[in-house]
């Protein structure tokens, strides 16, 4: 069976991918998603961004289940 | 007692000084507390190229910021002696001049309720997945960035 991911998007991020959520097929890891994202919107190159799977921030390449979901997170200004 | 499943921390649009005002009132049943300490953020009027920001409009990815705060809270309680904490950010749009965070922490005594304050405050800001659209008065927009 082919693997099935959701990708969230937020603030400055949606405005490139122009859509909040989406599924994405055929993807093993996260280096393959930011490959293929970076690819489809070149804009996410001249940003910055972490990324975020079933919802714990990882800083180096991650596997992805079938059904993970993956966020792209800009830099956080709350507060 | 502070501990368990995530707590929400966000309201929609600003923190009223009259629900931080109730909030310090509800404290004086809990007489063994010495000392609070209140961090409240307020949405700044900076000037970015000549225009006024006059208001902030916050999101969040809700689910990972309440899961994230969880885990500040639980870490907070680790390191101080607290005898309890609240936490209230707003989600939406916050004025200029209006309060979009309230952090309130109490103790028997006012070091860890000073220190935690603060380390609740550097954490949120470091660690949440919140974010800030800067709103001038011509429509246009800004992202927040934290210094």
């Amino acid at each position: 069976m082919m693997k099935q991911i959701k990708v969230l998007t937020f603030g400055a991020i949606t405005e490139i991918t122009g859509s909040k959520n989406f599924l994405i097929d055929g993807i093993d890891s996260t280096e393959g998603l930011i490959h293929l994202l970076e690819e489809k919107y070149p804009l996410l190159k001249t940003v910055q961004y972490a990324i975020a799977v079933n919802k714990e921030v990882i800083q180096q390449n991650t596997i992805l289940n079938n059904d993970a979901t993956v966020a792209i997170l800009p830099p956080f200004s709350g507060g | 007692m502070e501990t368990g499943k995530p707590k929400n921390i966000f309201v929609q649009g600003p923190v009223s000084p009259s629900f931080i005002a109730d909030s310090i009132q509800k404290h004086s049943t809990k007489t063994n507390i010495g000392a609070h300490s209140i961090f409240l953020g307020q949405v700044r009027k900076d000037v970015l190229d000549g225009k006024p920001v006059e208001a902030i409009e916050y999101s969040t990815y809700e689910e990972m910021a309440l899961e994230q705060m969880h885990k500040i809270r639980e870490a907070i309680f680790q390191e101080y002696q607290l005898t309890c904490m609240h936490v209230y950010h707003s989600l939406g749009i916050v004025k200029a001049g209006e309060i979009s965070l309230f952090v309130f922490t109490s103790a028997v005594h006012r070091k860890a309720a000073i220190d935690a304050c603060e380390e609740v405050v550097e954490r949120i800001k470091k660690e949440l997945p919140v974010w800030g659209k800067e709103l001038f008065e011509d429509a246009s927009y800004q992202w927040k960035q934290n210094n």
